[in-house]
Parts: C-alpha cells; structure tokens; sequence
C-alpha cells in the first residue's frame, strides 16, 4: 500500500469522523484519538503493522463498549458509534485496494450519517469538501502503484465532482420523491432536537435557553408587534403536583372556530417557519386564532399538529394582542385553581394577605407583581437548586429564579387567593432580520409567563418576570455571558464598528440558512408537486418524474460526455502543437500518420508517396526532430518560429486534378 | 480500420472474443470498448440504494442531495473511464523468441496522440498476469507482453485484453486487440552432449582447424562433393585409397549440426538436441552450419546466425 493511499485514507476518515465526535460518550473519543494516533505514526514508519491480536481486542472492546454504553447497536447514535468505532480499526489494518475501498465506502456512509444530525449550510459546505477528499482517496487507491502528486488525484475529485452537480440537480429535482418513514425508524431516530418540554420543572427552562438554536422564523405582513406583545404561545400548563407543571386535560379540548372570537385589538398576519422540535404545538404570537394548516385549536389558545413535528414546518397564522375570552365554565374553573396538599402555610397567608388588603382580583396580581419588584427578587439564569417544596423555597429562601420560578411561584399564589391561573410556555422577544426581513426566535428565547382569569376581561397574560427584571422583554438573554450565580445578563445592542458588522455578518449567514432551508431541506413530496406544476406537469405521477429524469439525465450525460471528448488539451510544446499542425496538414493530402509512427518512418513515407512534396516535408520533418529530440542548448531562439513558417507555407489541400495538369 | 455492420457490431462473439487478428494499427473507439461496473461498483451501487433508503426514511433532504451527487459522480466516472481507453491505437512491436517452457516476449507499441494523459492500461493476456502503464500525452510507448509456453513452435501473440478501471474502479472499460504478431518458440535444449563431428572429419590437436584456404592442416578421407583439386593425387597413386588435402588456417573449428546424425529419436528429441548442440557452438564461438530434411544453413556464426538456425529448428514440420 502506498504511503501515499494511506495518507488519503487517513485524512478522509479524520474528516468524516470529526462532525461526530461531540456526540460520542468520553471513552469514544479517546478510543477515536489514539487510532488516529496510531494512524499517524503508521505513516511515518511504512515498514510497522499493528499486531492482529491488538486490533482484534480492540475490535471486541469498541464494539462491546457501544453496546453497554447505548443498550443497543441499532439506533442511531448506536449505530453511528458503531460504524466509527469499525471504520477507525479498519483505517489501521488497510492491507490491500480492496481494504481501501471499503474504507472509502464507509467514509461515504458515514457522511450521509451527519446530516441525520445536522443540515445547515456550514455542514453541507463542510461535507462537500470531505467528499472531494473521498473521493481523491478512492482514485488514489485505484491508481495504486502509479504514484502522481496529491494535488492530481484532489483536481481529479473536483472535476468527477464537478460535473456531477447538473446531474446531481436534475436527480434531486425529479427524482419521484416517497413520502418517509417507510420503514420502522430506531427509536433515538427524532433525538437531539431541542424545544420546549410538555412539562415544567425548576430548571427545565434555564437548561433550554442555554441553547442558541433557532427555534422558528416569523414574518409579518405589516407591522411586527412591540416589543411587550411579542409574547410566542406553546404549550400551556394546568396541572401542578408540587413539584413539575404539566398540561392536564382540561385545556386540550378543541376549540370551535367562532366567529364572534374576534380579538378587541389589531391583528397579525404572519407566517412561522417551524423548527423541527419532535412535539406537537405549533408556535403562533399570542393569541392565535387562526392556522393554514390542519392543527387542532384548543380551549388554551394552543395550536396542536396531528403529528409530531418532525421536519421544518412552515405555515401562515393569525392573531390577536388581546381577546375577550368570555366567562369560564366550571370544569376549567376547578382546574385552573387546582393545587396540591402540599402548599405551604407561609405562601397561603402571603396570599391571603393581599387578598384581604384588596377589593378585587386584579387588585391581588397588581400586589403580586409588586411583591416581586420591591422584594430583593433576583432573576438569574443559575439558580440555585431547590428541595422539596420549591415555591415556598423561592419565595421566602433563595428568592433567586429565573422565569420557570416566577411563573410558577406567581401562579400557586394566584390560585391560592382564589384566582383562576395557569402557566404559558413558549418563547418571547426574537431578533429581527434585516436581509431576510424575518425575526429569528431562539431557544434562548424561551420563556415561561402566567395568564390568570379575570372576571372583565377574561384571560389575562401576565409576567412576573417583567416584573423583577423588565429588560427580560425589552432584549434577548445574553447566555454566553454572565458567570454562575450572577444575575442574567442581557444582550446590550453594540455600538461600536466591529459589533456591528459581526451583526451584519450573523444576519447574513442566518438568512443564507433560512434560505438554504427554504429550497434545499424542505423539498420533498409535496414541493415536488408544487415545482412539477410550475413547469407545466400537473399532477405529476412517478412515470412522468421517470421520464423527464432519463431524458435529463441522457442529455447531461451526452452534454458532458461531448464535451469531455471534444476537448483535447492542446499540447504543451509550442514545437509539438507545430508538428501536429503540419501532420493534420498532410492528413488533408491523404497522408495521416499512423499511430506510433515516428517523424522519421512517417516523413519516408510521405516522401515515396508524393515526392513532389519530399524536399519541404523532409525539411521540416528535420527541423522538428532536430528541435525536439536534440539537445537543449542547440535551439535557436528563432527555430521554433522558422519552423511555422515553414509549417504554414507548407501547401494545405492537394492542388486540384486540372491545375497538376495544367 | 474498415467499418463495421450492425450485425457484427452488435454480434456477442464480439462482446466475448473480440473480433479476431486485425492488421495494425487498432484504434481504439466506441465500436471496441465495452464498459461494465466492477465488482466494486456494485458494492458502491448497493451502498448508493442503502443510501436513498435512509435517506427516504429519514426524509431527509441532504441525505436524498448527497446520495445524488455521489450517484451522478459514479456516471460521469463511466465517461472518464471510456476517454481512457478512447483513441489509443496499438501496434505490433518486436517479438522475443524463447525456448519452449520459457518465456515468450511481445512489444505492443501503444500510441496516445491526445494531449491528455491515460493512467492505469491494462494490458492482459489471458492466464497471464496483467501489465499495467500509463502513457503520456502525445507519448508512445513499447509495451512487453510475456507468455508462458510450453511447445516448440510459432506462437501468436494471440487475444490482448486492453482495460483500465481509471478513474475511480467503479467501472472497468475493456477492448480486445490481436495484432498479428508471432513469437517463434524454440525447442527445449536437450542435455549437454558431444555433437558428433560430421563425417569424415576429424578435428586435430594441434594447430589451425578451420575450413579455409591459408593453410595446408592435413588429409581426411575423400567423400563426394570434394573438389579435385584437393585430392591427395599421389597418395592415391601409391595407396588406391583417396585423401584429400585440408586447409585451414582462418577459421576455428567447425562443424556442421545434422539431422541426419541423430537416427532413431523421435522428432522433438532430435529437434532439442540440435537445439542444444547451435547453444553451446554458439557459446564456444564454433562456426556451426545446420541440416535438417529440407533446409540447410551453411556454416556461419555470431548471434543473427544462431538465431536463424534457432527459427529453423521452431518453425520445422
């Protein structure tokens, strides 16, 4: 094997493996980093091999530590662990081309095992440039034994690569799409995307908002909302055990489509583009009323999809700062004051408190809210942790939290003092877009508020958190800065040049994404349909798809095929390309040179064929040898130029019949 | 190169044996190369379905993006590896002749006249092992082709297998070319013995030996065909028996190989045995002539004669 192979081979798996390795356990990644060691070292001393016994122990370990590790070797990260682990053991014991190409298979496969991880932009860019290393190792390896500099067999990859992208599109566009999964998928297949949980517990919020994935894309039509109504709905929590928050049942009931439901504020019409998030709401601007695509609307104001949201979801919705929503019946009544035994006696007298010192509820959520303003109330992103009964523990201990502690602290003492609450989950704030005119909502936008009941009015959104730390609403959290236990920072516009255009640059790259997502990830069934529409086929069916791909993909082929035949480099030798000049000249009189003829046997030739020509043919036949074969130092700088001239003297067709006789 | 009809264009004896002993030069073109995956690439066609099936699967937009590009690299690879062989024309070089049981040499001389080059031809002969070059542009370049022989006789190059699997070994293209080319095959040299001189002649210890005019060496007995004027007229006189007078004096020994000398062995013995006897004169610088039922080399030595007397004893009936 040359060493050179394995130097390819090496550099495409470290390339390929790379994206993976944050998801391995710790053990992986060291097992990953000394076989890549040893890779090295196997290439700087060519003559060692690893001993059989070593890699087979290995073997067996790799392979029985991703076992333990996952339970399992099928699902996805299993079998990605799986595959690195064998991949790596190859790379060492590559013995022969067939070792190779199996290397490089693998390699393939395990690109495409990264985007079941991640699609952006950056790793499809990344991955194109692994593959142009592949795909050098795999000629590399072909070409065995015939040794040619690395940079041949990379601008090798880059022209296979290169003409293969126009047929890479045609296929991608009709190539008849199937709606997924086909088959069963593993169980962790959906695992790893981020988004709000269906229950809340201290500290679920905090770890999401650490997060700087975007969770959806909104554009309004008009005017966006302010900064204090950009308040994203998800899911809505009733039901608290003391401890967690989750969604009961008394809310999921679907909501008739009234048409009195009009909101007493302005509308917005806008259209989400949806993060996959493996659940079921569809995210919409408080408070929503209407959806484009098929959802259940429930009593809650929350919009649930049929199905788990599994891939990018894009659909128009709108909505209402505010809605009257009218008397509540009893069943919702009972559950949006329900509380467990647990409540401690120090947080009811808080609340009976304020209940005595006001004349009506909305007199108690003013108290409330001032309770947490004037009390030394500290929102942090790190709170500390908390023991059994966490409300009491926050309100009259630590007194630190961030807005899962309000929320939840504000709604236990609502229901106490008798009023109608329940806990919002969703997002709040988003940045706003200038090149893609679209605000970007991130995980670290999640945010968790309160709605309690009034009897004018109805639901009502209240946050405690704008309360403690009311640029909460005005900004986005800084969650790269800020060290443990101090108060959560927030993002300060930059004023400064640098800020600025590292802005501009952050904008520009996640409308570039949004873009890429908008033609590239989300093209499946239903698109294909769209764009076959576009160009004319209706309802198309896989027979159409069929035949426009062979005919495309035909024509490519035949285009570039052509393309590539009739294309002959010229040679590099300005005295050859004469040479070959003045042979095309004789092929005209009828006299091509035979393949593998010298000049000499070839001028002979022509010279016994037509010995009216001898004389210029044996000249120029002797200037070329004379040229090319002799020695260096003996051209004359004018000789390559003289032996033009003759060239283009040289009589280009046969005279005709009558002028020889004449 | 004459063109072909349909019929034999499309004819499977084709596909599978070529179409016989063509003249040279033979250029390789689309009537010629065939182009087939190899088992490599139907191990990368199955991983390309295993692909689009997770790809499916998954709906996964990059998986369905990077099983495309990867598929339509391996098509365009069909053109690359087809150019590789396009335009190569072949033909017949030297040949170098061999003793049966060694092995016979055959020069392909393979010219590229496009500028670009053409790495990883493979030359094949079958059951032999294959040869693999790679030519410049506008290069031409002597390939040696070497086959395994067993029999004295004339050899012809026979079916060459031109293929590569350039540029990735998805696909391998081939073409067969036979040029009419002809190795002769000498026979196997039988064991080292003395070669009996020819009759009638004896070689002496001392002095000159050769066949020659400077010098008066001594007498043999007359045999017929010997001029008159040599025979030993007195001694013929006096003893009624005839000698003739030898000279020599610019030649070393010589001898003459006969057929004739070696009765009642079977053909190939007494071919193998001459065989043997022009090796060893050879060596020893002895001018040698050679006779065999229909051909006779007159005394002669140095390398082209040998190798004269050697083709004769290959291409005998």
């Amino acid at each position: 094997m040359p060493r050179q192979t394995r130097g390819w081979l090496l550099a495409a798996v470290v390339l390929v493996v790379l994206p993976h390795l944050p998801r391995l356990p710790w053990w992986l990644m060291a097992f990953v980093a000394a076989a890549a060691l040893s890779g090295l070292l196997l290439l700087r001393y060519p003559a060692r091999q690893l001993p059989r016994a070593l890699l087979l122990l290995a073997t067996v370990a790799g392979g029985g530590g991703v076992l333990l590790h996952y339970d399992t070797l099928l699902g996805k990260n299993a079998g990605v662990a799986l595959l690195v682990v064998m991949l790596l053991l190859k790379l060492l014991e590559v013995r022969n081309p067939r070792d190779v190409r199996l290397v490089v298979f693998l390699c393939y496969f395990l690109v495409i095992t990264n985007f079941l991880f991640s699609q952006s932009l950056a790793m499809a860019a990344y991955m194109f440039a692994a593959t142009l290393v592949i795909t050098a190792t795999l000629a590399a390896g072909t070409a065995a034994g015939v040794t040619t500099a690395p940079g041949q067999y990379l601008r090798l990859a880059a022209v296979l690569l290169g003409q293969a992208i126009p047929l890479m599109l045609v296929l991608f566009l009709f190539f008849p799409r199937i709606e997924g999964p086909v088959w069963g998928l593993p169980e962790d297949a959906w695992a790893g995307m981020t988004g709000l949980g269906d229950s809340m517990s201290p500290g679920a919020i905090s770890k999401l908002v650490q997060s700087d994935a975007p969770a959806f894309r909104a554009r309004f039509q008009e005017r966006p909302p302010r900064a204090e109504l950009r308040y994203w709905r998800g899911p809505v929590l009733w039901h608290y055990d003391g401890r967690t928050w989750s969604a009961g049942d008394a809310g999921l009931l679907p909501r008739s489509t009234d048409p009195e439901l009009q909101g007493d504020a302005a509308a917005f019409d806008y259209s989400i583009t949806l993060e996959p998030h493996n659940k079921h709401w569809l995210l919409a601007l408080d408070l929503p009323v209407q959806l484009s695509i098929p959802a259940i609307l429930t009593l809650d104001f929350q919009m649930l999809a049929y199905r788990p949201v599994r891939k990018r979801t894009r659909y128009t919705a709108t909505s209402y700062a505010h809605i009257d929503t009218g008397p509540l019946n009893v069943t919702l009544r009972t559950a949006a004051l329900q509380l467990p035994d647990g409540v401690s006696a120090r947080v009811r007298n808080l609340a009976r408190s304020w209940r005595e010192r006001s004349t009506d509820d909305a007199a108690v959520v003013r108290q409330a809210l001032a309770h947490f303003n004037e009390q030394d109330f500290v929102y942090t992103l790190e709170p500390p942790l908390l023991g059994a009964d966490p409300v009491d523990e926050f309100l009259f201990v630590t007194r630190r939290g961030f807005c899962e502690h309000y929320a939840a602290a504000f709604v236990v003492l609502m229901r106490s003092a008798g009023i109608p609450a329940r806990v919002v989950t969703g997002y709040q704030g988003g940045e706003y877009n200038p090149l893609g005119d679209y605000w970007l909502v991130r995980q670290s936008d999640a945010h968790a508020w309160a709605e309690v009941w009034l009897a004018a009015g109805g639901w009502q959104r209240v946050d405690p958190t704008a309360a403690v730390a009311p640029e909460r609403i005005e900004r986005s959290l800084d969650t790269a800065g800020g060290a443990a236990g101090a108060a959560a920072g927030f993002r300060i516009p930059e004023s400064d040049l640098l800020g600025r255009s590292l802005r501009r640059m952050r904008y520009l790259l996640d409308a570039m994404d949004n873009q890429w997502h908008e033609w590239v990830l989300s093209y499946g069934p239903q698109r294909q349909l769209e764009f076959l529409a576009s160009l004319g086929i209706d309802r198309a069916s896989w027979k159409h798809m069929a035949l426009a791909l062979l005919l495309l993909t035909g024509t490519l082929l035949l285009g570039i095929a052509l393309w590539m035949l009739l294309r002959q480099p010229a040679p590099r030798d300005p005295v050859q390309r004469v040479w070959l000049q003045f042979c095309k000249r004789l092929a005209r009189h009828g006299l091509a040179r035979w393949p593998g003829e010298g000049p000499q046997d070839f001028a002979r030739r022509v010279a016994a064929a037509r010995p009216a020509l001898a004389g210029r043919v044996n000249a120029i036949t002797g200037l070329y040898v004379a040229l090319r074969y002799g020695k260096p130092a003996s051209r004359a700088a004018g000789d390559t130029a003289r032996l033009q001239r003759m060239v283009q003297r040289f009589p280009a067709r046969r005279w005709p019949q009558w002028a020889r006789l004449g | 190169m004459q063109s072909l009809t349909l019929r034999q264009r499309f004819s499977p004896g084709r596909f599978l044996r070529g179409s016989g002993v063509e003249p040279g030069p033979v250029v390789l073109d689309r009537s010629r190369v065939y182009i087939l995956p190899t088992p490599a690439g139907l191990v990368f066609a199955g991983m390309l379905a295993l692909m689009l099936f997770g790809s499916i699967n998954y709906n996964n937009s990059m998986g369905h993006l990077f099983t495309f590009l990867v598929a339509s690299m391996a098509l365009v690879s069909i053109l690359h590896t087809y150019r590789n062989l396009a335009g190569l024309g072949f033909t017949a070089g030297r040949t170098r002749p061999a003793f049966a049981g060694q092995r016979a040499g055959y020069e392909l001389l393979i010219d590229n006249p496009g500028g670009l080059r053409h790495p990883g031809i493979q030359l094949e002969l079958s059951g032999e092992a294959a040869v693999v070059t790679d030519l410049e542009a506008q290069q031409t370049r002597g390939v040696m082709l070497w086959r395994g022989t067993t029999r004295r006789g004339i050899l012809p190059l026979g079916r060459c297998t031109v293929s590569t699997r350039y540029p990735l070994g998805l696909f391998r293209a081939w073409a067969f070319v036979e040029l009419p080319l002809a190795c002769s095959i000498y026979p196997r040299p039988g064991p080292a013995r003395l070669p009996p001189q020819s009759t009638a002649y004896k070689p002496q210890q001392s002095g000159d030996k050769g066949r020659g005019v400077d010098d008066f060496v001594g007498f043999r007995p007359w045999r017929p065909g010997d001029s008159p004027r040599h025979v030993f007229w007195k001694a013929a006189a006096r003893d009624q028996t005839l000698l003739v007078k030898q000279f020599g004096g610019d030649r070393a020994d010589e001898i003459w190989l006969d057929w004739a000398a070696l009765p009642g062995l079977a053909t190939e013995t007494r071919l193998s045995q001459l065989c043997r006897w022009v090796i060893d004169a050879h060596r020893n610088h002895q001018p040698f002539g050679l006779r065999l039922p229909g051909c006779e080399i007159d005394i002669d030595s140095g390398a082209p004669h040998r190798q004269r007397c050697l083709g004769a004893l290959a291409r005998f009936e």
